[in-house]
């Protein structure tokens, strides 16, 4: 179960990149690499820019777990609850009608249409989570990529704190890779 | 690679409880023979249940192409082992048809269901069909092990393209056969009883048996210092296999013996009303409490399938639930009133059994080959395998 803590910060309570440094990098695997290496040294304000989702990534951002699965569980209690009291209004208390000799709380005959409600509650609930969670189509506001190649075939690390290009450079190490200033990046308008 | 080593203390164990189940069936025959019988039957049948959901693992894993699970193949892979010690059993369930199957009777012919039904069930056409299927799966299963233990060695492709091959005849062979054998070792303990649910209650019991198994397997395995490529994201998915089928047999009991109510045919209520009464009144119920509720919501949470010491344990009790299903399938043709509760003693006795035969044989066939599939193409996938939210 997710903790109060997990569920303030939530997914996707990144910053979003105003300032500091771009660096492009080869790979995913050097992506990774770098990123590590930032963490380690200490840098608040990171993030990355990859076309695709990248493994093990999740856990150099320290990108906690989405806090989805409760609107899920939520919604799905409220499906089921829902359901029951529906039917035993109407099969119990407003028009009870004996079928087949059974009873007319029969309860084994709405266990399927109790477990479709708790699915469709629960599906709708998530994709609307999703949605809302995701900022996508609902909401005005579009996380911006710090260059449109980032969608594409790029991967890049942002490092927003306030250091030098020298220590940007020392961070990175071995990995090969090309540093611009976020404001000045040579493909924000195009390509090289 | 360095091949697994299996510890004394380990092999000390599973032997004591090979003679635990021994001791616990020559036990039974002397107090209750016709529970005994039973008993033999069910330790018979639940032993295939373990060797067949290992080969069902293995080849629903190839023709799947999926990578995570190329680290735990081998030991399933190895569970086939166990038939030829379902083979001895077979023999003993043959001699003692006349007590188990009311259909072998010579009375049968002057009761009209039976009669109907003699086409199929009569001794010949069982012992022949059982035997071949019993062939039809060792000759399968090693086909399939011998096929992914000399790909160890030539490490290309092309052998695993013919092992999926392999796997695909093995998964639909399974599918027929294992039908047919239920049938014929199970379901026609009671034959005047008509469900056409029978098949895939057992087939997902056969499952959630097996994923249990093969998680109590890799753990001991682990823990001897073997097989240290598996980490919490294998664990993690073996886990979320046994959840879907804990949910799985759910559903298919539930849509079985709700249809059964709803229909209220004498023809099929007669197999729930017998287990409802005397001793069964209470353990009925228990075995779905058991069976489903506590490991589904123990299940439910990733922190708990992520701690294999955690997961250990509820699938140990998982494994034997799935072996109290079996009691529940089998014992229902004895007399109720006569057996009282369906579990005592002999039943656990005959569980130690099972378990010991099967720990022993796959663990000691593991001692032989390498720990993992070295020359499947997707190792390094599994190797690297990487579980996000």
């Amino acid at each position: 179960m997710v903790s109060i803590k997990e569920l303030k910060e939530g997914l996707f309570s990144y910053d979003e990149p105003d300032k500091g440094w771009i660096v492009d990098v080869d790979s995913a695997g050097d992506m990774l690499k770098g990123a590590e290496n930032v963490k380690k040294a200490g840098v608040k304000r990171f993030d990355t820019f990859s076309p695709f989702p990248v493994h093990g990534l999740e856990k150099v951002l320290g990108i906690k777990r989405s806090w989805l699965t409760l609107i899920t569980l939520i919604a799905g209690i409220t499906g089921a609850s829902f359901g029951l009291s529906a039917i035993y209004y109407i099969d119990v208390i407003d028009y009870p009608v004996i079928f087949g000799g059974k009873p007319y709380f029969s309860w084994p005959a709405y266990v399927p249409i109790l477990f479709e409600l708790t699915i469709l509650f629960a599906a709708f609930a998530t994709v609307g989570g999703v949605l809302k969670m995701g900022k996508l189509g609902l909401s005005k506001t579009h996380r911006r990529p710090p260059s449109p190649l980032a969608t594409c075939d790029m991967f890049s690390i942002w490092i927003g704190d306030d250091i030098s290009k020298e220590e940007v450079k020392k961070i990175m190490g071995n990995i090969n890779h090309k540093i611009h200033k976020l404001d000045a990046h040579p493909l924000e308008n195009g390509y090289e | 690679m360095k091949s697994y080593e299996l510890p004394g203390k380990i092999k000390n164990i599973l032997l004591a409880f090979i003679v635990i189940g021994i001791g616990s069936i020559v036990a039974g025959f002397t107090v209750d023979a016709q529970r005994a019988w039973a008993g033999t039957l069910a330790l018979t049948y639940f032993l295939i249940v373990l060797a067949l959901g290992g080969g069902f693992f293995a080849s629903l894993q190839l023709i799947s192409g999926s990578g995570w699970s190329v680290v735990v193949r081998r030991i399933p892979e190895l569970a086939v082992n166990t038939l030829y010690v379902v083979g001895g059993l077979i023999i003993v369930i043959f001699l003692g048809i006349h007590n188990l199957y009311e259909w072998s009777h010579p009375e049968a012919a002057h009761d009209h269901i039976l009669h109907q039904k003699h086409w199929f069930l009569n001794t010949a056409g069982f012992v022949i069909r059982i035997l071949l299927f019993l062939g039809l799966w060792i000759f399968m299963g090693r086909w399939m092990k011998n096929v992914s233990i000399k790909m160890d060695s030539t490490k290309d492709e092309s052998t695993k393209k013919t092992l999926v091959k392999v796997a695909g005849a093995y998964i639909l062979i399974f599918a027929y056969t294992f039908s047919l054998a239920s049938i014929d070792l199970v379901m026609s303990l009671e034959p005047h009883w008509f469900t056409t649910m029978f098949v895939i209650y057992v087939f997902a019991g056969l499952a959630y048996t097996a994923f249990s198994a093969l998680i109590i397997l890799v753990y001991i395995v682990q823990k001897n210092g073997a097989l240290k490529e598996v980490n919490e994201e294998h664990y993690h998915d073996m886990g979320r296999f046994l959840l879907a089928f804990t949910i799985f047999w759910a559903y298919i009991t539930f849509s079985q013996h709700m249809l059964t109510w709803y229909a209220n045919l004498v023809e099929e209520t007669v197999y729930l009303e017998r287990r409802l009464r005397d001793g069964w009144a209470l353990f009925t119920p228990l075995l779905w409490i058991f069976h489903f509720v506590v490991p589904f919501a123990f299940l439910l949470s990733r922190e708990l399938k992520r701690k294999p010491e955690k997961l250990i344990r509820v699938a140990a009790f998982t494994l034997f639930m799935g072996f109290v299903d079996v009691i529940w399938l089998v014992y229902g043709f004895l007399d109720s009133k006569k057996i009282g509760f369906p579990f005592s003693w002999m039943e656990a006795g005959i569980f130690f059994g099972a378990i010991g035969i099967f720990g022993f044989i796959v663990l000691n066939s593991y001692t032989k080959v390498n720990q993992l599939p070295v020359g499947d193409p997707k190792l390094k996938e599994s190797l690297d395998f990487h579980q996000t939210y």
